[in-house]
């Protein structure tokens, strides 16, 4: 059966045959979860060179598909039907060698966290060999060559400097061009990319996605990509399957399932992108609550044996913030947002500058001074999971801002039930613990603690980068809803230009640790005038959705 | 861990029930009944004159001593030793380790005091504070616990590094919390879960090194009946006789395996994300 090494394959060969061919696959859960089985009677397709995605909300299945087309579905989870074949080699029964054979030669994967997916204790470069030591009988220099020219593959400027990089020391755009070149260096029939692109910025996204694509045409690589994001969908599928609660529900090629779709389940999804066009909104023209000038921010460097330069976050950032007007903060991972969002909450104290908060400079106030202050700025954070305190209740997180300042506990509580209103959430929900909720439920949960304190400010950071897209549009609704019911004041620090054009009234573009453009979110996303600002346009996935938001 | 539990509560209670679960007196020197193999049966007689039959369940040492009852007082030693160095080691590390962590200044110092500490080998350092102070108990307990503190400080000092970046804390900083409270409400009941395991460990560590003192001679006087010293008497004779010395090690044995278990399974239980696991 095995006429062909395993190692090496041709990729210019003639072959009608699919590079992933999935057949009435049943995976079963565990008993006592939501469902019996976590993918049920699934039947997919990938041809060689072809993009197909596999779309669904978390948990729907769609990466117990993957890992059972790796050969590496966790003992939990059984295949109890179905066949999956790996350019015509069965997947489903074979023994752990002939996998471990397969997989990086004629399989592949991409995870979606590039910065635990490679070996902290490894430089990129022999992790890369390391996959051609383990399938060919290639000597040190022609692998090492190999190596070379997969990271150049993978989109590298400069191969030999991340060679021989150890991955704590690049970006995570690079680190995810390794995880690449790993999985292409020996050409495989199938990529499989499990949510690669989720962790990244959006510019690094689009290089990625490009260079995804690019791969997939000239190595005649069949991928299977799985995410949950139609904009990133749109901009790289061939074909498009649905999945819901481990079913497919609809799939076809990416236009026609774009533009007309069947299914509820695949409209949600589509509905669920945000719109790049910012409605139209009122000015805005309460009073000046927060006004930064000048801030800076720069850490010492702190080396063991030498002095070094310090690292500069921020500099010289002027902010205006008005009651009941939204404030968009933009820029990517490094440019130095979220640091004038901890400047401006004093959770750090800035090097130089002045924030005013309702008229008084809290810029170097010492804690004392500043404690009766903060109740009149509140934040949200980015990561829900690490944000509620995981050995108190809910309540007693929410409650605790009101009790530092002297409220009873009677009306503290009562008005954490009212908050559960607010954020759409029971009022039981305030006597469990934080790990009983979902990402979405917790981000809630957060906006409720922040509010209950009934601030005049509410700093945003981030605060549905972690969410799926579907649970997104959710809290960013809610965060609209409050901003206009209690008249807040909201600086929302986002990546992502489709947050910010749902609900910010102004934008501020970062770049460097500087601002480099704002103004008006409509006039800025309609004549962007940096190039940086225009770059993160160009960048935005799914522009080719005709999707109002 | 029930059973865990069940084994220490057992041994814990023989401890204080020892006066009246042994016919003997722990001291008492009986020449004529010297060595003694497990389970051996002797006839005494009473003040009144009465003879009756009594049985050493676990032999007699060289002075003729019971074993089994030497045993049981030695649990109230041994025991006593474990809960107080468990205590006053955890007390001390978790203020010292709070204070490193929390005053950055101070941080390298003790820290350093703290490395110079751990860098000579527990038991020596115990075996020179124990014989310098000698004192006994008192003295065992304090050499010991000066040796566990730079763990507990360590251990504490990283937690506390890590809970104090984590957004809820920061979330409570911004509402307004003092450093006081904040150290109360989340930074100290964060440093629980690892600190109970760590300090069920010192637990046993103690046990096992007041009976290496013992053993040594620079622990509890030989009188005083603790598994270290009985061990120690036992040993001149551990080819002959081994019961004197494998009796009181199996206690040791079970007691520190018991107290391991135990601070695995309080360690879940403290903890709301896998408590409804159990």
């Amino acid at each position: 059966m095995h006429t062909r090494p395993p190692a090496e394959r041709d990729p210019s060969r003639d072959d009608a045959r699919a590079a992933l061919s999935i057949g009435d696959l049943t995976i079963a859960l565990p008993p006592g979860g939501d469902r019996d089985l976590a993918v049920d009677g699934v039947v997919l397709n990938v041809a060689p060179g072809e993009v197909v995605c596999l779309v669904g909300e978390s948990g729907s299945g769609k990466s117990a598909i993957a890992l059972a087309a790796m050969g590496l579905l966790p003992p939990a989870l059984r295949i109890t039907g179905g066949s999956i074949e790996v350019d015509g080699e069965a997947i489903v029964g074979a023994t752990e060698p002939r996998l471990a054979t397969l997989r990086g030669a004629r399989m592949a994967m991409v995870f979606q966290e590039p910065a635990t997916a490679l070996n902290p204790l490894m430089r990129c470069g022999a992790q890369v060999e390391e996959v051609i030591a383990a399938h060919t009988r290639d000597d040190a220099g022609a692998r090492r060559a190999r190596a070379l020219a997969a990271l150049a593959d993978a989109g590298i400027g400069d191969p030999a400097r991340i060679h021989a990089a150890w991955p704590h020391e690049i970006s995570g755009g690079e680190r995810q061009r390794v995880m690449i070149a790993m999985a292409q260096v020996l050409a495989p029939a199938v990529l499989i990319a499990d949510e690669p692109t989720s962790a990244l910025d959006v510019t690094t996204q689009a290089q990625i996605l490009g260079l995804v694509r690019r791969l997939a045409r000239e190595r005649a690589t069949g991928v299977l990509f799985i995410t949950h994001d139609f904009a990133v969908v749109a901009d790289i599928a061939d074909r498009i399957v649905v999945l819901e609660r481990g079913r497919v529900v609809e799939s076809g090629e990416r236009d026609r399932v774009l533009r007309d779709p069947q299914h509820a389940a695949t409209r949600a999804l589509i509905a669920a992108v945000p719109g790049l066009d910012p409605p139209p909104r009122a000015a805005v023209a309460g009073a000046r609550i927060v006004v930064a000038r000048g801030v800076s921010k720069a850490w010492p460097a702190r080396g063991a044996w030498t002095r070094r330069a310090p690292v500069i976050a921020c500099t010289d950032v002027d902010l205006e913030l008005r009651r009941g007007e939204a404030l968009g903060l933009i820029g990517e991972s490094g440019s130095g947002k979220t640091t004038v969002a901890r400047a401006i909450a004093r959770l750090i104290e800035p090097s130089a500058g002045a924030i005013e908060l309702d008229g008084v400079d809290i810029a170097r106030m010492g804690p004392s001074a500043l404690r009766p202050l903060r109740r009149k700025l509140q934040v949200v954070f980015q990561d829900p999971y690490r944000s509620l305190d995981p050995r108190r209740r809910v309540g007693e997180s929410i409650v605790e801002g009101p009790l530092n300042y002297g409220v009873s506990r009677a009306s503290a509580m009562a008005r954490a039930r009212e908050l559960m209103t607010l954020v759409h959430l029971p009022e039981r929900a305030l006597a469990r613990y934080p790990h009983e909720f979902s990402g979405g439920q917790r981000q809630r949960l957060c906006i409720a603690r922040a509010l209950a304190l009934e601030p005049e400010v509410l700093i945003a950071d981030e605060p549905v980068s972690a969410l799926d897209v579907s649970v997104q549009a959710r809290v960013l609704a809610l965060l609209a809803e409050i901003r206009d019911r209690m008249k807040l004041a909201m600086l929302l620090i986002t990546h992502d230009l489709r947050v910010a054009a749902q609900i910010c009234d102004r934008v501020a573009v970062m770049h460097e640790g500087r601002i480099v453009e704002s103004g008006d979110t409509r006039e800025v996303f309609a004549h962007p005038v940096h190039p940086w600002t225009r770059a993160l346009f160009a960048a935005v996935p799914g522009r080719g959705l005709a999707n109002g938001g | 861990m029930v059973f865990a539990a069940l084994v220490l509560a057992a041994i814990v209670a023989m401890g204080i029930a020892a006066p009246w679960l042994t016919p003997f007196d722990p001291a008492a020197i009986a020449p004529a009944s010297r060595n003694l193999v497990t389970g051996a049966r002797e006839a005494v007689r009473a003040d009144d004159g009465s003879v009756r039959e009594v049985r050493h369940w676990m032999g007699t040492d060289t002075l003729g001593r019971d074993i089994a009852t030497r045993v049981l007082f030695g649990a109230r030693v041994s025991l006593s030793v474990g809960i107080a160095v468990a205590a006053l080691a955890t007390a001390f590390g978790v203020a010292i380790g709070l204070i490193a962590g929390y005053l950055r200044r101070l941080d390298g110092p003790v820290m350093r005091i703290m490395d110079g500490l751990m860098a000579i080998p527990g038991i020596l350092l115990a075996l020179a504070l124990a014989s310098v102070w000698s004192g006994g108990v008192a003295a065992v307990i304090a050499a010991v616990v000066v040796t566990e503190i730079p763990r507990v400080v360590r251990l504490v000092r990283a937690l506390v590094l890590a809970l104090r970046e984590e957004p809820y804390v920061e979330a409570a900083i911004a509402a307004g919390t003092s450093t006081p409270a904040l150290i109360v409400r989340h930074i100290l009941p964060g440093t629980w879960s690892p600190l109970i395991v760590q300090a069920t460990y010192i637990g046993a560590t103690a046990i096992l090194v007041e009976a290496i003192l013992s053993f040594l001679g620079v622990g509890v006087p030989p009188e005083t009946p603790t598994w270290g010293n009985i061990m120690a008497q036992g040993r001149s004779l551990f080819r002959v006789y081994p019961h004197a010395v494998l009796w009181p090690g199996l206690f040791v044995a079970l007691t520190v395996l018991a107290i391991n278990i135990l601070g695995d399974g309080l360690r879940d239980a403290l903890d709301p994300r896998v408590r409804r696991e159990l």
